[in-house]
């Protein structure tokens, strides 16, 4: 997971307004009928309309687990508006099968209603690919504070509910999640930093195979540029550009690949071994 | 001569397999899919222990068939091993596209024409059984100064010894010069001729070819690299970016290309010796370069094969690699991909178009194929490896990915590694 940092609510804003200029109007009058409802029950709705503009802020990736998603063409099929405080009931999390089920459990809100008022609310949403959307997170929205009700603004929300999941678009996950080779791990040592990072890892699976794999990937594209600044120091601000290129936000597993480029630098020989089961993992047949 | 097709059976772990070549006599290719940009090339691209060292080995071992008994060529180890009994039998066959360089002119037509080499068992020796000697279409083949059936290979082991004095005629009792020509595929500590043992007397011998020696090695070198043509204490210089440096003193990657790279040249020189309306460059044959990328740098990675493929327009490259740098600069006509299935190599296409692709974007591709089948026990240590490593404990995501990558095997004593090595990954973490 990274930061969007450029995607503040304004920036959001504006460009739902450049790409559907009667949206927010349609999204403000669907709010209001929500609100006097007082719960989510809509047969049809307009989200969707404004998925492309997710797409495009978060570089066609899932906003969750960094995999490079299809782009503008034929994209919007392969993810979902994703609602980080559900619009439906919030089932209660973890289970008792979760390793973070003993740290966690009774600390976690609970199940609640769910927040139907933030349905059509821009900074409630973000663009995820339909495994970290459907199958991962689901309804799922676990706090360490107290629950909120309606109308309270994100904002006010994120304060009081203090959620254990982090959300790219407000925070950025690399001051939380951090990653040793290929395994997405808390990056602080303790305390509710380190809890909210193995919730998040733990609601997404941040270490299934899938992403395992391309992270490995990715190690790959890195590592011989990392050889190459050790034996040619002369090229080291070239190739440094080009490793600043190769784990830009719009790279797929942006954050490992920095954390990647960082471990290289205290510990080349752990990056060169890390690189070694990179190449492994990629042979074909025999053995793994 | 041009390879079109090879085909192979039960040579080294190879069953059976079958390959069609690209070449630059090819006017159009099977089925009337489109030629690529760059006709002359040929890329079996595969990790190592697939197999791919085995198509080169295969085609020189048939092109040296009628001559082979008398090349100094030994066989070892050929024939494929099988659990299933003893396979007694190997054999390689080769179709060809001869042209007017290798035919008299008064003799047969040039057109196509088949080598087959057969390896046989008996007791624990492998004997080579020699091609059609008598083809009169092969007749050009028995001398040595002939551009006909150029051929020349160069192993992963290819490496120049900067002190040889050893001359044409030395070598030549060990080895005749068309196996000399291949000689690095089959030897590992078979040393190429270096430059210095051998331009400087071209000057005197055939001043022609020595010049478009020299012109075609500069036209041959990376950028940061140029060819001065001067002599140093018995050694060639190089200038390298404002220094000068001698062969000796030039990084792995620079000698491992130069080394093969001229030691093709002297060769071109003398193949063409009697043919003065051919240009050195426009000498036709077949190269083929076990690992072309190696020790090679990314960037030069890029430009290799098209500079190679440009400046010798009529040779027909026949190319191993590992790099996917390598072939984003091929086109899907132009690579054959080898891995193995159950433990066989098979070698197929590509299924979709790579050239202009990243590294990452190629690794992303199928070229790069998951096997994610994985035994239940196995994949649950795994899972808990990732819980320990979550959880804080360094050592476990390392443990983890030596297990995800390296099969169940690699995770056994991992579990109880040394504590100090335990502590050690412990400050990783963070
Ligand atoms: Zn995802």
């Amino acid at each position: 997971m990274i930061r969007y940092r450029q995607a503040t609510a304004a920036a959001i804003a504006a460009a739902v307004a450049a790409h559907d200029p009667t949206w927010q109007e349609r999204a403000r009058s669907r709010t209001r009928a929500l609100l006097a409802a007082g719960r989510y029950a809509e047969k049809s709705s307009i989200w969707g309309d404004v998925k492309r503009v997710y797409m495009r802020l978060q570089h066609f990736k899932c906003i969750f687990c960094e995999r490079s998603l299809a782009g503008e063409e034929v994209g919007a099929i392969e993810q979902d508006v994703e609602h980080f405080r559900p619009k439906n009931a919030v089932k209660p999390w973890p289970p008792s099968t979760s390793p973070v089920f003993d740290l966690l459990d009774g600390r976690t809100g609970g199940a609640s209603p769910g927040y139907y008022w933030l349905a059509y609310a821009l900074t409630n949403y973000s663009s995820a690919c339909k495994p970290c959307n459907t199958v991962c997170k689901s309804n799922i929205f676990p706090i360490a504070g107290t629950r909120g009700s309606a109308p309270h603004s994100v904002a006010t929300l994120d304060r009081a509910e203090r959620p254990f999941l982090i959300c790219p678009y407000r925070e950025d996950p690399e001051k939380f999640i951090s990653f040793l080779g290929v395994v997405a791990v808390p990056k602080q040592r303790e305390g509710f930093g380190r809890e909210r990072a193995l919730a998040t890892i733990d609601v997404f699976q941040l270490n299934r195979s899938d992403l395992i794999a391309d992270r490995f990937r990715t190690i790959c594209g890195l590592f011989p540029w990392l050889q190459m600044r050790l034996d040619t120091p002369a090229r080291a601000a070239t190739i440094d550009r080009t490793l600043a290129t190769l784990t830009a936000d719009r790279m797929p597993q942006a954050a490992c690949g920095r954390a990647f480029v960082k471990l290289a630098r205290r510990r080349f020989g752990l990056a060169k071994e890390i690189f070694s089961d990179a190449e492994a993992y990629f042979r074909v047949g025999d053995g793994a | 001569m041009y390879v079109e097709s090879l085909r192979i059976e039960n040579l080294r772990s190879f069953s059976k397999a079958e390959i069609g070549l690209l070449h630059p006599a090819l006017r159009r290719r099977r089925g009337d899919e489109p030629l690529p940009r760059l006709r002359n090339v040929n890329v079996m691209l595969g990790i190592n222990g697939s197999g791919k060292s085995t198509i080169l080995d295969a085609t020189a071992l048939s092109l040296l068939s009628p001559l082979i008994a008398s090349s100094g060529y030994r066989p070892y180890s050929l024939i494929r091993r099988s659990a299933r009994g003893r396979i007694e039998e190997a054999a390689v066959k080769v179709d060809l596209a001869l042209d007017e360089q290798d035919v008299w002119p008064d003799g047969p037509a040039a057109g196509k024409a088949t080598m087959r080499v057969l390896i046989v068992r008996r007791g624990d020796v492998e004997f080579v059984q020699q091609g059609d000697v008598g083809a009169p279409q092969f007749e050009r083949l028995f001398y040595d100064d002939s551009a006909a059936f150029f051929f020349v290979g160069y192993g992963a082991t290819r490496r120049v010894d900067v002190e040889s004095t050893a001359d044409g005629a030395t070598r030549r009792k060990l080895r005749h010069v068309r196996y000399e020509r291949v000689a690095s595929l089959f030897e590992d500590h078979f040393t190429l001729t270096p430059l210095s043992a051998w331009l400087p007397e071209w000057r005197h011998r055939n001043r022609r070819r020595h010049d478009e020696a020299i012109a075609l090695l500069g036209a041959l070198l990376p950028k940061s690299l140029r060819f001065t043509g001067r002599m140093e204490n018995g050694e060639y210089l190089f200038a390298f970016h404002s220094t000068t440096v001698p062969f000796g003193a030039l990084s792995d990657g620079y000698r491992a290309y130069i080394g093969w790279v001229s030691d093709l040249l002297q060769h071109l020189c003398i193949a063409v010796s009697r043919e003065p309306e051919l240009a050195l460059q426009d000498c036709r044959g077949v190269v083929m370069v076990d690992e072309i990328d190696l020790h090679i740098h990314p960037e030069w990675q890029r430009t290799i094969i098209p500079t190679l493929a440009r400046k010798l327009p009529n040779l027909q490259f026949l190319f191993t690699t590992h790099s996917p740098l390598v072939v984003g600069t091929l086109e899907r006509a132009n690579i054959h991909v080898v891995e193995r299935r159950r433990g066989f190599p098979i070698i197929r296409r590509p299924d979709e178009e790579v050239f202009g692709l990243s590294a990452d974007q190629i690794l992303r591709s199928n070229l790069f194929g998951l096997d994610s089948t994985r035994d239940q026990s196995f994949k649950r240590k795994l899972d808990r490896l990732v819980r320990d490593a979550e959880l804080g404990d360094a050592a476990a995501a390392l443990a983890f990915m030596r297990g995800a990558s390296r099969g169940a095997a690699a995770i056994v004593d991992e579990a109880d590694a040394p504590l100090e090595k335990r502590r050690a990954a412990g400050k990783l973490a963070r």
